[in-house]
């Protein structure tokens, strides 16, 4: 499923809306009927469960924010939280349904956009890009500040306070059913 | 830039070299690690692409290399760029690029740019910051980062307005940049300008870029400026753009006045005016300039016309459709004048003997690409040019004579970044 699997994986994203990843061991059938329906233009329904966004318990984003804040934080034209934090944003890959859902749910913007902008910061030195991680599992462990979904065992104080400090800033986006008490959803106004 | 033909210094035609290893040192990283943003240590970045053309043209015009015959693998571009932040305000920038492109490069390591970035204010809704060192020109849509296949339009730029010949001139420049920001209800506003700069006139690329030969003497850059504001209007996806420029080069002679052009002052005084509007599927791109060109002094007791005072026009219309995340469609209408009273060249033609065919272009382009994956991407191109000679590499092209005024271009990328 590596280059022909880009196509049916997204496709069969509907099914992590369901109680258990086994369900995407459905029919070969209503894979292909869905790709049918995505490419006959309903892309709404790749994903169907709210996507929220997230944050490290420690990152000091207040109790809400607004769209502009955050069109402002993904773009990377703002690097700093207000309380002079390092703000350290995770995406999805671009062609990952949770990635497209947030870009247009809840930025407003198409995801090759926001690519373009990227490339245009990192490709002239005016800017970095957004840390990608592959899949909601690794971005939940990262806004946690964890880099597996086991925790993680810590040989001193020092390195927990070095590991708080890199992810107190942490902001991403994750689909609700993804939430536990490691991360925190931060309020979109 | 402008046109203009001499056969008097014309250097030979250089055998292209084989591919540099030093890019393999930066490239490998990347290309073990994960597929884009590859993060060394918080807040250090390291990035870079790698891209591979095979151009194929018709009749005798020879484009990246000897491309008539079979076609040429004479266009590579490898780069690498590392980025630091210290501190959220702070930023470090540095890239560096290989590039093979027929007679006008042969991979030889450039420093792209390299730079501070100061954001003295960075809000919501406001930026205000510096940035100094070899920092990238502010210009039209496409040039802050036209090396990197990802992100143009097409495989070749539209070269009425970004000229490949005088790349080295408009990509990056030698001083401080200013830049601001404002968002609001009514619209964004991006500023940016560059200066006092120095343009890169370190090679004789850029003397083939102004002149379209190698000067005897030394050409020298003179203190620059070039600005650019952009409006993303409310309308979601209407970008307008507005590009100045005042760019000045000296030239100093080797030799006296009857070998050798006179201690001239060449003043480019580009504008340009972008428009683009992105929807979903599709885009819709054009852009207007007018550049005005001034020689003064260069004329000498060889070369007794060679000073002017012109203005050219250029513009293009293109609409990209994208079928799906994978395939993406363009088409485009390209239009250039070297001088806009002598718009079929014919004036030129039987003054100085300059093939029309220099004076100006008509290029019809039609490209699909196809993104195979996030990090790597294939293109195939088909151009059909009426006059556009100037655009051909003096270098690859040593008699201009022999140039056909109808040809054909085709072309295939491959691409990588990360």
């Amino acid at each position: 499923m590596l280059r022909h699997g880009v196509v049916l994986v997204k496709c069969a994203r509907p099914a992590l809306a369901g109680p258990s990843k086994g369900k995407r061991t459905g029919s070969m059938f209503r894979e292909l009927a869905l790709c049918l329906i995505l490419l006959c233009g309903w892309p709404a329904r790749a994903v169907a469960e709210e996507v929220v966004v997230a944050v490290n318990p420690r990152t000091p984003a207040g109790e809400a924010t607004t769209r502009n804040t955050l069109s402002a934080i993904f773009a990377m034209r703002l690097r700093a939280w207000e309380d002079g934090t390092p703000i350290r944003v995770y995406v999805l890959p671009d062609n990952h349904a949770v990635h497209i859902a947030f870009c247009k749910q809840i930025l407003g913007v198409f995801p090759h956009q926001y690519r373009a902008a990227w490339d245009r910061l990192v490709y002239s030195g005016t800017g970095q890009a957004p840390l990608e991680v592959e899949s909601e599992e690794e971005m939940r462990a990262r806004l946690a500040g964890t880099r597996s979904q086991r925790p993680v065992v810590v040989g001193s104080e020092q390195e927990m306070r070095a590991r708080v400090a890199v992810t107190a800033g942490a902001i991403g986006y994750l689909t609700r059913k993804m939430i536990d008490e490691s991360v925190t959803v931060l309020p979109v106004e | 830039m402008r046109a203009s033909l001499s056969c008097r210094w014309s250097s030979s035609v250089r055998a292209p070299q084989s591919l540099p290893w030093w890019p393999a040192l930066v490239l490998w990283p990347g290309l073990c690690g994960p597929a884009l943003a590859f993060e060394v240590f918080e807040g250090f970045q390291v990035h870079g692409f790698l891209t591979q053309g095979y151009f194929l043209t018709s009749k005798n015009n020879n484009l990246f290399g000897e491309s008539t015959d079979g076609g040429s693998l004479g266009f590579t571009e490898i780069g690498a760029n590392a980025s630091w932040v210290p501190r959220p305000d702070v930023q470090l920038a540095i890239q560096g690029l290989s590039r093979r492109a027929g007679g006008a490069s042969e991979g030889e390591p450039e420093l792209d740019f390299a730079l501070l970035d100061y954001a003295a204010v960075e809000t919501v809704d406001r930026r205000l910051g510096v940035r100094a060192g070899r920092v990238r020109l502010p210009l039209g849509l496409y040039n802050d980062t036209r090396d990197v296949a990802f992100t143009r339009p097409s495989i070749l730029l539209p070269q009425s307005i970004y000229f490949d010949r005088a790349r080295e001139l408009a990509i990056s420049g030698d001083g401080i940049l200013f830049y601001a920001e404002e968002r609001g209800a009514w619209g964004n506003f991006m500023l940016d300008f560059a200066g006092p700069y120095f343009q890169r006139i370190g090679t004789e690329n850029a003397e083939f870029g102004i002149f379209g030969f190698e000067l005897p003497g030394d050409l020298e850059s003179r203190v620059s400026f070039m600005g650019r504001l952009i409006y993303e209007t409310p309308v979601q996806g209407l970008r307008l753009a507005i590009t100045g420029a005042r760019l000045l080069a000296k030239y100093n002679p080797r030799f006296d006045p009857s070998q050798d052009l006179g201690p001239g002052d060449d003043t480019f005084e580009p504008l340009i005016f972008s428009a683009q509007y992105e929807a979903e599927h599709w885009s819709l791109t054009g852009e207007y300039a007018r550049r005005r060109t001034k020689d003064e002094g260069f004329s000498s007791e060889a070369f007794p016309n060679f000073d002017l005072d012109i203005v050219g026009e250029s513009y293009y219309v293109q609409g990209i459709y994208r079928i799906d995340p994978h395939w993406e469609m363009v088409l485009r209408y390209d239009v250039f004048y070297a001088n806009v009273d002598d718009r079929d060249g014919s004036k030129t033609e039987a003054a100085t003997g300059t093939p029309s065919s220099f004076q100006f272009a008509k290029d019809w382009t039609f490209g699909v690409r196809y993104n195979i994956t996030p990090s790597w991407m294939a293109r195939a191109e088909y151009h059909n040019v009426y006059g556009g000679t100037v655009y051909l590499l003096s270098q690859d092209n040593p008699d201009p004579f022999a140039l056909d005024k109808k040809w054909d271009i085709f072309a295939l990328l491959l691409s990588y970044r990360f």
